[in-house]
């Protein structure tokens, strides 16, 4: 390799670095939402959810839906089930970069807060 | 039947489903008293003010209760709470391997706490990557994080979580430099001769200056897709002329005009960036 060919590839090795080290903005909370709903998709594709009763016993907080069905259902079966499969905040969440959810312990909250 | 019994027989359809589990004692009083407490919920909400909900004060005491640093606590007591607490996460952070663990566990929690701490980092990396690609930057990620649980029972805590996801990114990276740069009809054969490119006056001092970094990057948005990927892939990922070449199935030779001539466009456009500047 020529000399000149070797100072272009340090130039440019160079710029990559300064590139990376420039940072870069943060995921969409809109992205997060989505990731957060297909993981825990495939997580149920492979059997049951973690329940309800033992994510609280663990000292995790819930939100007012899930504790709402965590206190009116009792089978593991739907203890298990995914609450945010059927929540308004995920669809919006989904589709707005800043949703109007306000409630405590809810994780799409947690993404949409920069 | 009126319009409320309409609604009625709607809401036991959806039941439906869900009381087949045994144990689950779901009927329409219940649901009735879901949606009085979610009234009481999102009027509380709207004010503002979280505390005030019973129901929501009742799931604090509850985490209070346990005493433990619970990583969605952290994250989401409401307005005003989370940016704190996400600022010191540095303290309070539950260990990669807690993590891990906790999400092979599927918790929905830990799944929403992995996806909160990892998410900006992966996506930075992708999308820095995929430059001028940024539409399937998304897709990208999605498939990253799918991965990533296909395979989380193989991660070992011998390097940090963040460093694990990054590996699996670059895979998925590198699989789309491959898929682009496979479809490119090279010119192997071409006998004209290639004229080296020269250097450029302005180039290398350019470099020393601030925000290179970005200029690079507008540059790499605006170069053909096959340019952006073998710089990207050369420079940026450091590969080889050779790796490169026998992942695409082309020749070394190949690959390296290629480069240079993807080198030749990305300092003419950064030359007639400067240009104006000067006047």
């Amino acid at each position: 390799m020529s000399d000149n060919l070797q100072h272009e590839d340090r130039l440019f090795e160079l710029l990559a670095r300064q590139t990376d080290e420039a940072g870069s903005e943060g995921a969409p909370s809109r992205l997060k939402a989505k990731l957060y709903t297909s993981l825990v998709q495939k997580q149920q594709e492979s059997g049951r959810l973690r329940t309800l009763a033992e994510t609280r016993a663990d000292g995790h907080g819930l939100c007012v839906f899930e504790d709402l069905w965590s206190r009116v259902t009792s089978a593991e079966g739907a203890q298990s089930f995914n609450c945010c499969s059927v929540c308004h905040a995920r669809v919006l969440a989904e589709h707005w970069e800043v949703a109007p959810i306000y409630w405590g312990h809810c994780p799409y909250v947690a993404f949409g807060k920069k | 039947m009126g319009a409320a019994g309409n609604s009625a027989v709607k809401v036991e359809a959806w039941l439906k489903p869900l009381n087949r589990a045994p144990g689950t004692r779901c009927n329409l009083r219940n649901v009735t008293s879901y949606w009085s407490i979610f009234s009481v919920a999102t009027a509380s909400a709207r004010s503002r003010k979280i505390g005030d909900s019973p129901m929501a004060n009742a799931t604090q005491r509850e985490g209070e209760k346990s005493g433990k640093s619970d990583y969605i606590n952290q994250m989401s007591q409401g307005p005003g709470t989370c940016q704190a607490k996400e600022s010191s996460a540095g303290a309070n952070q539950v260990s990669d391997q807690d993590l891990v663990a906790d999400v092979l566990r599927k918790d929905r929690k830990a799944t929403a706490e992995f996806v909160a701490r990892y998410a900006d980092h992966v996506y930075g990396y992708v999308r820095r990557r995929l430059i001028p690609r940024t539409d399937l930057v998304d897709d990208l990620v999605q498939e990253i994080f799918v991965a990533a649980w296909e395979n989380l029972e193989k991660f070992r805590g011998d390097a940090p979580l963040r460093s694990w996801l990054l590996g699996i990114a670059r895979h998925k990276v590198e699989d789309h430099y491959r898929k682009r740069l496979r479809e490119v009809q090279f010119q192997d054969e071409e006998e004209s001769a290639w004229d080296e490119p020269g250097s450029l006056p302005d180039f290398e001092g350019a470099l020393a200056k601030r925000q290179a970094g970005q200029r690079a990057q507008e540059i790499l948005k605006t170069l053909p897709e096959t340019y952006s990927v073998i710089l990207l892939w050369r420079y940026w990922e450091k590969r080889s002329l050779r790796d490169i070449a026998v992942q695409i199935g082309k020749t070394e030779k190949a690959v390296e005009r290629m480069l240079a001539r993807a080198r030749q466009q990305f300092k003419k456009r950064w030359y007639e960036r400067q240009s104006p500047a000067r006047g």
